[in-house]
């Protein structure tokens, strides 16, 4: 283990900062000195190991730039910062009216009181949450203005640049919105094409929605064969608060998402939508914990993933109605098309609820593709191989369709297509 | 066009049709009466190639070629169609994509030029107006939240859109109202054709009158018990399916 993961981790405790960052970060080690990192009996993490993540010894990812992002996202309508290396590229361009986007590290360097209260408070006690609270250095702060009504997308591209040797990243997002405002953020995380070493990217996003905003919250993660993605995001709302949280999460080696939502206050809303598709060599595993402390809030979770291969998915959802959350309402769906005998999916969406009064459901589904369906398309002189992926197709397309930004809508749904085995054949249809 | 000889289909280890005959000239529409369970869906889901139908004796010849060695998605292509007793929903599919690619593919098999969004649009706006097909329905999912009589509309735009050469339509009029039943029948009459044949499975008379066969079948248990011409639906809705044996 010295020689792995933990054997950055003292240099990290000399990092300066204002005292409160100090003692988060002291936190942090810790929780990791004391815990070290999770094994099997965990059970959140027992169906994925990260026994060879943590024995590696990762170099930090020195690359400062990433030229490939703009021709591989083309025009999307949204307002783009590439981090690279963990760091932001921030050029001159002016980010939307109504919104300030900054390094974490120039915001710790000149108005930390900005961030207290926000950076920190969601991460209790993941590990590798704590991991990059300890090594952090770096990331970007979004800031949305009290009553601000931000239409363009702030658009966060994480790239991953593997190395010769195994490299990682520890960046972190604060998103604050004031109360009032309404914005989208988007985080892609793409891998550039580079050597043949693993890469991780370990990031926390830490979102505060403050009373009667909305944020919608785009993750799209284009996962690689090298890539391994573990990250948390946490979101507290405020009253009447509105959190739409669309996750994409295509393959990788090892991509796991930790989504732990707050309701802090009565009369907010959240939908966690996802959508992951996982084929051979891939591993995709999605951790949701929904707390409703305040009452009368909503929650809905609806995640559906794509089977395909070897593939194995992951899906794990608990909604937590606290005693004094009258009038709340949690659902959570989970439904998983299985497009093979050999894929895997473990899948537990589970309510703990203290309160009477409640509604609530929750089910997951694992089936394979519809016979009377892929029969009628059939009887209709549709090859059944492009049958086959106009249902698989069909199975997420709802959920990628509530992203709403219609740029972002194409890219996930191309993406989803050139993973289908003829997926190219619906391509052009999808226009009409 | 088509010749069923001696046809026998299990299903899940049951035995439904037991010898049925059956044969249909092009440009003729033939109806095909009898009690429920008497295995009239069977044939028809046989005849458009579904899983799960065992034909343990017999043949059906189309076109001069064996049917059942085909795919649904080949026979489809040749131009065999059905019209569903029980339209599927495919939520997620817009019924305009859904059409277009169906289309598409039986145009590829004959030869012809694909058709593009927008030429499609034309073609299919042209092809509602044989149902009166409500042009919403088009972009919505395929019979995703359609009334029944919806469906059974879509069913015949369908038929109209794809221009098939053997048409088998299994209950097409049960839950339509009978506004609509008239309709679907005249969209129906529109597409009878020389080239053409059709296959009318139905319970009632009244459909009859509006589509008028030519020849009746009466098939119970499996078998045809009892062929006519047209003035055999009407003496069989006065005097029942018991009197003519089964
Ligand atoms: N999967 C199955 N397993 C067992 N029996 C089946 C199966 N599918 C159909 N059957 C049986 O086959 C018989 C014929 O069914 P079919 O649907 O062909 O009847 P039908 O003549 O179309 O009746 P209706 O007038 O009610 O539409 C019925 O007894 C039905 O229960
Ligand atoms: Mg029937």
């Amino acid at each position: 283990m010295a020689d792995g993961l933990l054997s950055v981790i003292p240099k990290a405790a000399a990092a300066g900062g204002p005292g409160w960052l100090s003692d988060l970060r002291a936190l942090a080690i810790t929780h990791l000195e004391e815990q070290g990192f999770p094994g099997k009996k965990n059970e959140r993490w027992r169906f994925t190991s990260v026994r060879d993540v943590v024995d590696t010894a990762f170099e930090p990812d020195p690359t400062t730039s990433a030229a490939f992002v703009d021709e591989a996202l083309g025009d999307d309508g949204t307002w783009r910062v590439v981090l690279a290396g963990g760091r932001p590229l921030l050029g001159d361009a002016a980010p939307p009216d109504g919104v300030s986007v900054r390094s974490l590290a120039d915001v710790l360097a000149t108005d930390p009181d900005l961030l207290e209260g926000h950076l920190g408070a969601a991460v209790a006690t993941e590990q590798f949450a704590a991991l990059n609270g300890a090594l952090f250095t770096d990331g970007v702060v979004v800031h949305v203005a009290k009553n601000a009504d931000v239409a363009t997308p702030v658009h966060l591209v994480h790239v991953a640049t593997p190395g010769d040797a195994p490299r990682a990243v520890y960046p972190r997002v604060v998103l604050i919105a004031e109360p009032g405002s309404r914005a989208t953020v988007v985080e892609s995380f793409l891998t550039a094409p580079g050597g043949s070493a693993r890469h991780l990217t370990n990031t926390v996003a830490e979102v505060s929605v403050g009373a009667n905003a909305r944020v919608e919250h785009v993750r799209i993660t284009d996962g690689a064969e090298r890539s391994l993605q573990l990250a948390y995001l946490g979101a507290r709302l405020d009253r009447d608060a509105f959190y739409g949280s669309r996750v994409v999460a295509l393959g990788g080696a090892l991509t796991r998402l930790e989504l732990f939502v707050r309701f802090e206050g009565p009369g907010a809303e959240v939908e966690l939508d996802g959508v992951y598709h996982v084929d051979d060599g891939d591993h995709v595993d999605h951790q949701l914990r929904v707390d409703h402390v305040a009452g009368r809030c909503t929650s809905h979770v609806r995640y559906r993933g794509l089977l395909d291969g070897r593939g194995h998915a992951v899906f794990n959802a608990m909604g937590i109605v606290h005693r004094d959350a009258a009038g709340s309402a949690a659902h959570q769906e989970n439904r998983n098309l299985l497009l093979s005998d050999d894929a895997t999916i473990d899948t537990k969406p589970h309510l703990e609820i203290d309160c009477d009064d409640v509604k609530a459901s929750h089910g997951s589904t694992i089936g394979a593709l519809d016979a009377g369906q892929l029969f009628y398309l059939r009887s209709r002189a549709i090859p059944e191989r492009e049958a086959r992926d106009i249902l698989t197709f069909a199975f997420v397309r709802e959920i990628l369709d509530r992203i709403g930004h219609a740029s972002l809508v194409a890219r996930t749904s191309e993406a989803i297509l050139a993973r289908l085995p003829h997926g190219e054949a619906l391509r052009e249809g999808l226009s009409s | 066009m088509l010749k069923i000889e001696n046809l026998h289909v299990r299903v899940d280890g049951k035995a439904i049709l037991k010898g049925l005959d059956l044969e249909l000239e092009q440009g003729q529409v033939h109806a095909i009466m009898g009690p429920n369970g008497s295995g009239k869906s069977t044939l028809s889901y046989v005849l458009a190639g579904r899983d799960g139908y065992e034909v343990t004796e017999g043949s059906i010849t189309y076109d001069g070629v064996d049917l059942l060695a085909l795919e649904p998605e080949q026979r489809a292509a040749k131009g065999v169609f059905l019209a569903f007793q029980y339209p599927v929903e495919i939520p997620g599919v817009s019924n305009v994509y859904f059409l277009k690619a169906a289309v598409n593919a039986v145009r590829r098999e004959r030869g012809e030029k694909e058709l593009d969004a927008i030429e499609f649009m034309r073609f299919a706006r042209e092809k509602a107006k044989v149902v009166q097909l409500d042009p919403a329905l088009m972009k919505r999912a395929v019979n995703s939240g359609f009334s029944g009589g919806e469906k059974k509309r879509n069913e015949i735009f369908q038929m109209a859109a794809l221009e098939p050469r053997l048409a088998i339509l299994d209950e097409t009029d049960s839950g339509l109202d009978i506004d609509a039943l008239r309709i679907v029948s005249e969209g129906v009459n529109a597409l009878r054709s020389p080239e053409r044949a059709m296959l009318v499975i139905t319970h009632y008379q009244r459909l009859l009158d509006y589509i008028v066969p030519d020849r009746v079948h009466v098939l119970v248990d499996g078998k045809i018990v009892h062929s006519g011409d047209k003035t055999l639906a009407s003496e069989l809705e006065e005097r029942g399916y018991a009197e003519l044996g089964g």
